[in-house]
């Protein structure tokens, strides 16, 4: 780390949630995290995209093997094995004995913020990419994406876009003919 | 023989020459930052190396495959993180070594012995990849499909800690290999009026994002939880020649182990080292040593995470089948060039066989000299502060990614798989399997289908060769179920102890 540059104190800001969950929590945390935990978040997750599947393999044409190994088969097997695949998660989440989660690195107020920078960034980059010049906006992204990661030293806002700027330019659209 | 002769003749190419510094510059770098894996280096890659002829393309991606190995034995002896997942084992001694101020002791040994590992196994796919990938083409469809099954099987087993999010994981990759056209009618499916899914979802930009966009958002997420103090004194650099015949054992050791657990579908440096490790201090005179900081124990981790490499090539190139998450985006890459892996490849592309075993050869003689020459400057590497690193492979991640087609949409996907991978991440769902899912998923589908109206089930299950791959992926799920299962008892064991123990301590709470 160099001086100037962001320093580790986010690590003290860690997610309140995540600490208690982490030191095994209160007894109310505890009933909620056998149906809250990451096991049936995912358990979830797995029943809506196999019920998504399942609904929309019933649009696709039939082909002229009929439909019994036609094109809806495999995608139908997929379905269903995801469905499956995520009544035997939910139900080990469920089961799950309690304080047997796995670890998972903590999530920082400050990274929180960065990321939310981040993100917001992106969609603003691509519409002014559409508009302007790569090399007049992809330097002006990277200064604000170098501010949204917590850096405020000249050499990071303005040396640092425009040298990277000049290193994807030459890459990219000189060395490999890209039309940026 | 003029076919060998000629690949290895491409390599002379000054551009090919370009590509294999580049490519070591890069492995090494990426290897040298912990978090930044060889995974997502290749496929970062991919993007730039796709515009490229496949010769100079395969020697970019391959020699970032294997000095990414080099580098990521630096922060694993350094600071005792693992610069990639392949630097696991290394920790369990060179740290140690490190605290004891031989680092530069353990940091040339590791360079040596990976190299040692390294040639070993790609001398291995030399000379049995034909020999597999001639069997290999007496496959029907049956085979093809128990063999892609047992793929996927490993891949779900080994990328995970709960064998059920990983099936599911697989199961959606396969899921998403069938947006685009059925494999054998050419119709639609799932295509819902966008065009650029008429091709499928696309490989390379999604792997970006579920390896690169992902890894780097998680670490903004998660920055802050305190940084390791780097060793700075490296003590002396060569080993004497005893200290240099006692490591001959763990070497070879090591090379055996991770030739063969590299040719097993998905299981990669990383679990080739640990077993390797484990497997010299059975064989060592002093196993009191090991965990201590024993050479022995760098020798047989570094040996074996490397030999892993040729393993893993040759179940690829022989068979299609990917040996890691590195070589199911390399698989990736060279589809797009319109180089198919697999027992095919011997006869439509012999001399690709010799320049690919010619660019392994090269790269790891490349890095060894680099790593024994540049150490102590690439130590320097990791006192770089995140935020540059962060933003510049975002970057590349980005315009990598629009470089492939000139394609808004491809960088709108590569966006999205980065978010997808950062959920997936956090609720410990491995990615692998979704990419080997959408790899391997036309070919699973259309073998099944065809064996099945050929013959129907009974065809699948009186192949031989299809009933001994299905009998291996039921046995090999069986196992990893009973050993997630045992690993979870252990896990809850010790923390039911650990609470016990803050109970006791802390009485007034």
């Amino acid at each position: 780390m160099t001086p100037g540059e962001p320093t580790a104190d986010a690590g003290t800001h860690v997610d309140e949630t995540l600490v208690a969950h982490a030191r095994g929590g209160n007894s109310a945390a505890r009933r909620t995290s056998r149906l809250c935990n990451r096991d049936t978040a995912v358990a979830v997750a797995g029943l809506v995209v196999g019920g998504t599947v399942l609904f929309f393999a019933r649009d696709i044409p039939l082909g002229p093997e009929g439909p019994t190994l036609g094109p809806r088969w495999w995608p139908r097997v997929l379905a269903g094995f995801m469905l499956l695949t995520a009544v035997i998660l939910a139900a080990n989440g469920i089961r799950k004995p309690l304080g047997t989660e796995e670890d998972t690195e903590s999530i920082t107020r400050t990274g929180s913020r960065r990321f939310l920078g981040v993100i917001a960034l992106l969609p603003l980059y691509a519409l002014a990419w559409l508009n302007l010049d790569f090399r007049v906006c992809t330097p002006l992204f990277l200064a604000a994406l170098c501010a949204a990661l917590g850096s405020r030293r000249w050499r990071t806002l303005i040396a640092f876009p425009v040298i990277l700027t000049a290193l994807m330019y030459l890459v990219f659209a000189v060395g490999l003919g890209v039309a940026l | 023989m003029n076919t060998a002769v000629d690949g290895l003749l491409a390599l002379t190419d000054p551009a090919v020459i370009g590509c294999l510094g580049l490519g070591t510059l890069l492995g090494l770098l990426v290897g040298a930052f912990p978090g930044v894996t060889a995974t997502m280096a290749v496929a970062l890659a991919s993007g730039f190396t796709l515009t490229m002829e496949p010769v100079q393309g395969l020697a970019v991606l391959l020699t970032i495959y294997v000095s990414a190995n080099f580098g990521d034995r630096v922060p694993a002896i350094l600071i005792n993180t693992p610069g990639t997942p392949a630097s696991i084992a290394t920790t369990l001694d060179g740290y140690p070594m490190a605290k004891q101020g031989q680092a530069g002791l353990a940091l040339t040994i590791s360079a040596f012995v990976s190299a040692l590992g390294g040639l070993a196994s790609i001398l291995m796919f030399v000379l049995a990849s034909g020999p597999i990938a001639a069997f290999a083409l007496n496959f029907g469809p049956a085979e093809m499909f128990a063999l892609v099954l047992f793929g996927l099987t490993m891949m779900v087993g080994v990328a995970g800690s709960n064998l059920a999010k990983g099936l599911l994981a697989g199961a959606v990759g396969l899921a998403l290999a069938t947006v685009g056209r059925d494999p054998i009618t050419g119709g639609e499916r799932f295509v819902f009026g966008v065009d650029e899914l008429s091709e499928g979802v696309p490989l390379i930009p999604l792997i970006i994002g579920l390896f690169g966009v992902a890894e780097v958002f998680n670490q903004i997420l998660t920055y802050g939880a305190g940084g390791q103090s780097i060793v700075t004194q490296f003590g002396r650099w060569r080993p004497t020649r005893k200290e240099s015949r006692r490591l001959a054992r763990p070497t070879a050791v090591g090379t055996g182990v991770g030739v063969v657990v590299g040719a097993v579908p998905a299981a990669g440096g990383d679990i080739a080292g640990l077993i390797a490790w484990d497997g010299a201090k059975k064989a060592s005179k002093h196993p009191e040593e090991f965990g201590k900081g024993s050479a022995e124990g760098v020798a047989a981790a570094d040996s074996a995470s490397n030999a892993s490499l040729g393993g893993s090539l040759t179940t690829t190139m022989a068979l299609g089948i990917p040996g890691d998450t590195v070589m199911a985006v390399m698989i990736g890459s060279m589809v797009i060039w319109g180089i198919q892996p697999g027992p095919s490849l011997f006869n439509d592309h012999p001399d690709m066989i010799a320049s690919i075993a010619g660019i392994m050869v090269l790269a790891t003689i490349i890095s060894l000299i680099v790593s024994l020459v540049r150490l102590r400057g690439m130590v320097k590497l990791l006192d770089l502060p995140r935020p540059y690193i962060w933003t510049t492979i975002l970057m590349f991640c980005l315009v990598g990614t629009y470089a492939i087609g000139n394609n808004t949409f491809d960088v709108v996907v590569t966006v999205a798989g980065g978010l997808l991978g950062l959920i997936m991440r956090r609720f410990h769902v491995p990615p692998g399997p979704v990419v080997l899912g959408l790899l391997l998923g036309p070919l699973a589908e259309s073998n099944l289908r065809r064996a099945l109206l050929i013959e129907g089930p009974s065809g699948i299950l009186t192949s031989p060769i299809a009933a001994v791959l299905l009998t291996l992926s039921l046995a090999a799920l069986s196992t990893f179920a009973l050993s997630y299962r045992r690993a979870r008892r252990k896990n809850h064991r010790r923390n039911l102890g650990e609470s016990a123990r803050v109970d006791a301590s802390a009485p007034w709470d």
